[in-house]
């Protein structure tokens, strides 16, 4: 299927309707609190509140109206090609990159094995070669991956078209892994599809994202819309259907307004060797880390030069079959979210590179509010504590001489409630609209129908706003650390079970807790009256160590005759590279319930 | 783990350990990027200043 193309101005419309909306908002918002805090005359304390409810609001409206931007804009069905006979065959020669790094072997390679099955079945194998590019560390890690990699060829007869190849230095991290690839052997391949450690595509994903990129020359880069799969504890499922319920429709809008300068997530696309070998040789920056050395968040700069260069970069969300796997507790999305915030605050020494499209340099910006922003609520709530102490004394007579009856100050009571209402609108309104949109049209029905979405909808909302405090800190934290020169390193991602007990989270967020009581406590002692208000916050804070064990814990199942939370499509009928994947790695794993790939016959018949 | 220091050092080594199967010997070359402007009176001000703050900081 051809993609749609996204016209000029109609993106440039989209951009600038969304950009005075958001920013309409913004100023909306900080007039109303002024007005609000004018009550009892204005102070500085007023201002400086107003100005951080503006830039809050801003921020929350423009991801409002990249939501609604999703669910308005013209939608293209979602495939999961087929090769009919009336579609061109691909010509191209394709390397499929994956690189690991200190991960468990047999769970990557059988997801290479899955993948190869799935060309293998549209008869194309001879189109792709696969390269394992390892910057494992440890060495015994490294010689499982060769013996899992030469059980994997053996198996796939693979010989001639899968490689392995570990780094002795793992100099540029990912983005020096996939560069050395391109400077070794970049020539052999038109096209390269990016993958991660836990990324598994369909065949026939792949093939059309081939097709695709010979169908438009100069398209530099194609990225898809990964799912997240296998999620299995509370913290992992919410976010799992997160990623599979709105994501789809978020990305959406953010396609409308990117236009021909798209996103690159650093995975789960495919690049033109020449365009990026051309266009992505990263520079190492002058300095120490965590500003200076290696490009951490090396993908939104590769998609930046990519337009520099004049190739499109494009997301096509119409593309399924395509999954990742995510974090399964607070924890290990704390320790992720670390590693992008240094990324992407080192992004403010791009943002004047010479010769960026102005949509790239806001991307770097947007990038940089994502972690910044939040710091913008945590400001306001302290100045509003700091508010009461400063607070000038109330004076009922303020002409004594030339009154008779006191002055009472204004109450505005009502717009602080319609500033709150407005906020909490454009929290919740779209997530809302997308739940009714999921069960207008029929999406719902892949999430257990529309009132199983509703229910996984409102859920996620709640937890979401209960962990928000706790997410909160930790970024305030990793913003500070990199404010403070503190480099993060690249640890390795934690895949799999992530059960927490109780002293592990306590251990990791304890400084957590003990905050969120100094802080209950101090205001208190400050103004008891405001302690209430400040409990939504403040618990959250107090009982981080429960809520992280708890909601790393495995989800229960359904109740009898309902469908299980938080349930997605990828769970109710799986894509046969998913079925494919579990059977060869339970065969391989010697594991007993391993389940039968269903409707994927290929797979299955090579490794019954 | 912290930036390797060796790093710049070992680029020029041939630096791949270990290999099965023999990868397609295809060069491309990816030349570096200009990504910052040449330095400025400005922006030499703002590292003296950045320097600063890492230097007082919780990093050092």
């Amino acid at each position: 299927m051809p993609a749609r193309q996204t016209s000029l101005p109609r993106t440039w419309a989209a951009r600038s309707l969304a950009l005075v909306l958001a920013i309409g908002l913004g100023f909306a918002a900080g007039a109303l609190f002024l007005q609000y805090g004018s009550g009892d005359g204005l102070q500085a304390m007023d201002w400086l509140r107003s100005g951080l409810i503006l830039l809050s609001t801003f921020w929350l409206a423009w991801g409002a109206c990249q939501g609604l931007l999703g669910l308005f804009s013209r939608s293209s069905p979602t495939v999961i090609p087929a090769l009919a006979d009336d579609v061109p065959r691909i010509r191209g020669r394709t390397a499929i990159l994956v690189p690991v790094y200190n991960e468990e072997p047999a769970p990557v390679l059988a997801r290479v094995a899955a993948m190869d099955a799935s060309l293998a079945a549209l008869g194309l194998s001879d189109k792709f070669d696969f390269a394992i590019l390892s910057d494992t560390r440890n060495d015994e890690i490294a010689a499982a991956e060769r013996r899992w990699f030469l059980r994997l060829i053996a198996e796939r007869g693979a010989e001639g078209r899968m490689f392995y190849r570990r780094r002795a230095v793992n100099t540029g991290k990912k983005a020096g892994n996939i560069e050395d690839f391109i400077e070794r052997s970049g020539a052999a391949y038109d096209f390269a599809l990016i993958l991660d450690a836990d990324s598994l595509m369909e065949g026939a994903t792949i093939a059309e994202m081939v097709r695709r990129m010979e169908a438009d020359p100069k398209l530099g880069l194609l990225q898809s819309l990964p799912k997240v799969i296998e999620a299995e504890s509370r913290f992992g499922r919410a976010m799992q259907f997160s990623a599979s319920f709105y994501s789809p429709i978020f990305a959406r809008g953010l396609a409308t307004l990117q236009g021909h300068t798209g996103p690159f997530w650093g995975h789960n696309a495919m690049v033109r060797v020449e365009a990026f070998a051309q266009s992505c040789g990263l520079p190492v920056l002058a300095g120490d880390p965590p500003f200076g050395g290696h490009i951490m968040s090396h993908d939104y700069v590769e998609a930046a030069l990519l337009a520099r260069a004049g190739w499109t970069v494009r997301v096509d969300v119409d593309l399924e079959g395509s999954f990742e796997e995510g974090p399964e507790n607070i924890i290990d999305y704390a320790k992720r979210d670390r590693r992008w915030c240094q990324g992407n605050l080192q992004h403010s020494r791009l943002l004047m590179a010479p010769g960026l499209k102005p949509w790239s340099r806001f991307v770097f910006v947007q990038g940089i509010l994502a972690y910044i922003a939040p710091l913008f609520w945590l400001g306001f709530i302290t100045a509003s504590i700091a508010a009461i102490v400063l607070a000038p004394e109330l004076d009922y007579f303020p002409t004594p001489y030339e009154q008779l009856f006191p002055t009472f100050p204004h109450n505005d009571t009502a717009k602080a409630v319609e500033l709150a209402i407005g906020i909490f609108g454009l929290l919740l309104l779209p997530k809302l609209l997308i739940a009714a949109h999921a069960a207008w049209t029929g999406r719902a029905r892949g999430f257990g129908g529309g009132w199983t979405g509703l229910r996984s909808t409102l859920t996620e909302l709640l937890f979401s706003s209960v962990i928000a405090p706790v997410m909160l800190m930790y970024q305030t934290r990793s913003v500070a650390q990199v404010m403070f020169g503190l480099d993060s390193g690249w640890p390795t991602n934690n895949r799999g079970d992530g059960t927490l007990g109780i002293s592990e989270a306590w251990a990791n967020s304890r400084w957590i807790a003990l905050t969120g009581l100094a802080g209950l406590l101090f205001v208190w002692w400050l103004a008891p009256v405001l302690v209430a208000w400040l409990l939504p916050v403040g618990l959250p804070m107090l009982f981080a160590p429960q809520l992280i064990a708890w909601s790393s814990q495995r989800s229960g199942p359904a109740r009898m005759g309902a469908a299980r939370l938080f349930t997605v499509p990828a769970e109710i009928a799986p894509s046969p590279v998913i079925l494919a994947w579990k059977h060869i790695l339970a065969v391989w794993t010697g594991t007993a319930e391993a389940p039968s790939p269903g409707p994927a016959p290929e797979p299955a018949a090579a490794y019954a | 783990m912290s930036f390797e220091k060796g790093d710049m050092l070992m680029q020029d080594a041939d630096h791949v350990g270990t290999t099965i199967g023999a990868l397609p010997a295809a060069p491309l070359a990816m030349p570096r990027q200009v990504l910052e402007r040449p330095s400025t009176l400005w922006s030499r001000l703002i590292a003296v200043f950045g320097a600063g703050v890492r230097t007082r900081g919780l990093g050092s």
